[in-house]
């Protein structure tokens, strides 16, 4: 397969932001569009270069680290993940459509005052999160840094479709568990 | 509803007693005095409003009874030479059977409204409770029905009975020789049947289209849920390294091994340059015994390996085959990474029991036909 360097104009912009860890979704219009009408020539060029391209269906795009060549981010994959765990089960039990929200709508600032006074301050303590601040400035701004979400007219943040990588750790969690209830030990 | 008209007394008596004698109201079962409007016109109502209950399995379950009753009717008729019993029977047959495309093509409705309802529903409420109609549809009518009318189900087999019991009195009609009407109506039944039987495939069909979307949405709504309560119990008992996110969620961060760093950085590293002081550690004793450690497959590595081997005929059984050294544990989540979502097309197969080294797994596997390629457009 011939590359067709014409039509990639953006190429040097979307391989730096991919390159940073960024998730370009549909509402990077500068970006998006270029790369979901030439998908398979930037999976192909960045294979070259030696990055594998995830098109995930849901409308995003990332680079796979590779095991050798990623700098781990340890802490901040867990702190995303606490926030969108404690999020979930935040709204859920305040009686409304928690996924909806996370997809939808967007998380209000006054929010974080209420994740902090909830059941939820030990849990943050673990990923060294202990007030709102912190909620704000080592979490979500953080998550605005990788894709995963962005500014609500300066009163909060909304979600971007990349959020579902965290869905898929909650479904992986709960086949996981429902995979171990159909697993009878046998002495073979 | 505000039938009445604000009138003298006497009016109003008079406008309840006309519509009590056309039996547009009836009395209260036990209070003369109160009224109710007739259960057939509301149901009329409701036909011109375009308002469709759904009714039960069950219905079609006892008219299916009734239709083998009658088919048996006809052949004994038949056998008695009863024409007038033919005739009638074969008139109830054909009747009871367009009820049934009837009541079908009504439940069809009552799906389509029952989903369109739960969709234009408030969504602050929790899903489970907005798509209540949806899952008791889906569980109460459409899974019987589904069991029903299936190869080998009760639907099924009425009409294969009652086909071949028409196929037989026509037959014997045309032998013994009767009156044309009487063997027209017989004929008229037996093509009925076979729209009631295409109607109520279209009608599983469909209600299958409108309902899945909606019940797998239920379910992945309710796992994702259930999934974040779980995760946070782990990191709860056991603290968020045992949980692995890092692996789960791999994040790109862009190496800065080239790159020439603050000068604050420079600085630091110099000053640990000039002050290194070398320790002294002795290297382990070699042991000719000890075997190295085994090396560690990832899931990419794997799904590397998944897309090499496609097509695969039981995803379970290629796993256990190509990693049996590996762990149940890691074989259980693989099989999970590599089966959820839109990775391949595949199709479920029937539940088996998988033996690994230590265990016997019982699951309904996958036969992975192809990678799905994204379509980002959507």
């Amino acid at each position: 397969m011939q590359i067709q360097t014409d039509e990639l104009k953006q190429a040097a912009n979307i391989y730096r932001e991919l390159l940073r860890g960024y998730h370009i979704s549909h509402q990077d219009h500068e970006w998006y569009p270029e790369l979901s009408n030439n998908q398979e020539q930037y999976q192909k060029l960045f294979e070259l270069l030696g990055y594998q391209l995830v098109c995930d269906p849901r409308g995003f795009y990332y680079f796979l680290p590779e095991e050798t060549s990623s700098v781990s981010l340890n802490k901040t994959a867990q702190r995303f993940a606490m926030i969108i765990f404690i999020l979930i089960e935040l709204y859920a039990d305040e009686g409304k459509d928690s996924q909806f929200i996370l997809e939808s709508e967007y998380i209000p600032r006054t929010d974080f005052a209420k994740i902090i006074k909830n059941k939820y301050q030990k849990l943050l303590e673990q990923v060294e999160v202990f007030n709102e601040q912190d909620i704000e400035s080592k979490i979500f701004e953080k998550l605005v840094k990788f894709g995963f979400a962005s500014d609500y007219m300066g009163r909060g943040y909304q979600m971007r479709p990349p959020i579902h990588r965290f869905f898929d750790v909650c479904l992986d969690l709960h086949k996981e568990a429902q995979s171990k209830l159909v697993i009878e030990e046998t002495s073979i | 509803m505000n039938i009445i008209p604000q009138s003298e007394q006497s009016d109003v008596s008079n406008v309840i007693d006309s519509l009590l004698n056309v039996d547009i109201l009836v009395p209260v079962a036990n209070n003369p005095n109160r009224f109710e409007i007739n259960v057939v016109i509301m149901e009329f109502v409701s036909y011109l409003k375009n308002e469709h209950r759904l009714g039960l399995s069950e219905e079609i379950e006892a008219y299916l009874k009734r239709l083998e009753l009658l088919a048996n009717k006809i052949a004994q008729a038949v056998q008695a030479g009863e024409s007038s019993e033919i005739v009638k029977s074969a008139r109830e047959l054909d009747l009871r059977m367009r009820e049934v495309i009837k009541k079908l093509q009504h439940d069809e409705k009552a799906l389509e409204g029952i989903a369109e309802q739960a969709k234009m529903a408030n969504k602050q409420i929790p899903l489970r409770q907005r798509y209540a109609e949806v899952i008791s549809s889906w569980d109460e009518y459409l899974e019987p029905m589904v069991e029903m009318i299936d190869l080998k189900g009760v639907f099924d087999r009425t009409v294969r009975v009652v086909e071949n019991q028409l196929q037989n009195i026509i037959h014997k009609m045309d032998v013994v020789g009767v009156l044309i009407d009487e063997l027209e109506i017989v004929r008229q039944a037996q093509a009925r049947m076979m729209a009631m039987e295409k109607v109520a495939q279209h009608t599983l069909k469909r209600g299958t289209e409108i309902l899945l979307p909606l019940r797998e949405e239920v379910r992945i709504n309710n796992s994702i849920t259930q999934g974040a309560s779980l995760a946070l119990a782990i990191i709860r008992k056991q603290g968020i390294n045992d949980l692995k996110v890092e692996t789960r969620v791999p994040l790109l961060a862009q190496s800065h091994k080239n790159v020439v760093s603050s000068s604050a950085g420079i600085e630091k590293y110099i000053y640990g340059l000039h002050h290194f002081e070398p320790t002294l550690n002795r290297f382990p004793a070699r042991h000719s015994d000890r075997k190295s450690p085994d090396k560690v497959i990832t899931f990419n590595q794997v799904k590397r390996q998944v897309i090499k081997s496609l097509p695969i005929a039981d995803i379970m059984t290629w796993l256990i085959e190509n990693y049996a050294m590996v762990s149940t544990d890691n074989i259980i989540e693989w099989f999970a990474m590599l089966t959820r979502g839109d990775r391949f097309h595949k199709q479920r197969l029937i539940r088996q029991n998988y033996f690994t080294k230590t265990h016997r797994i019982s699951l309904r596997s996958y036969q992975i036909l192809q990678k799905i390629y994204a379509n980002s457009n959507r």
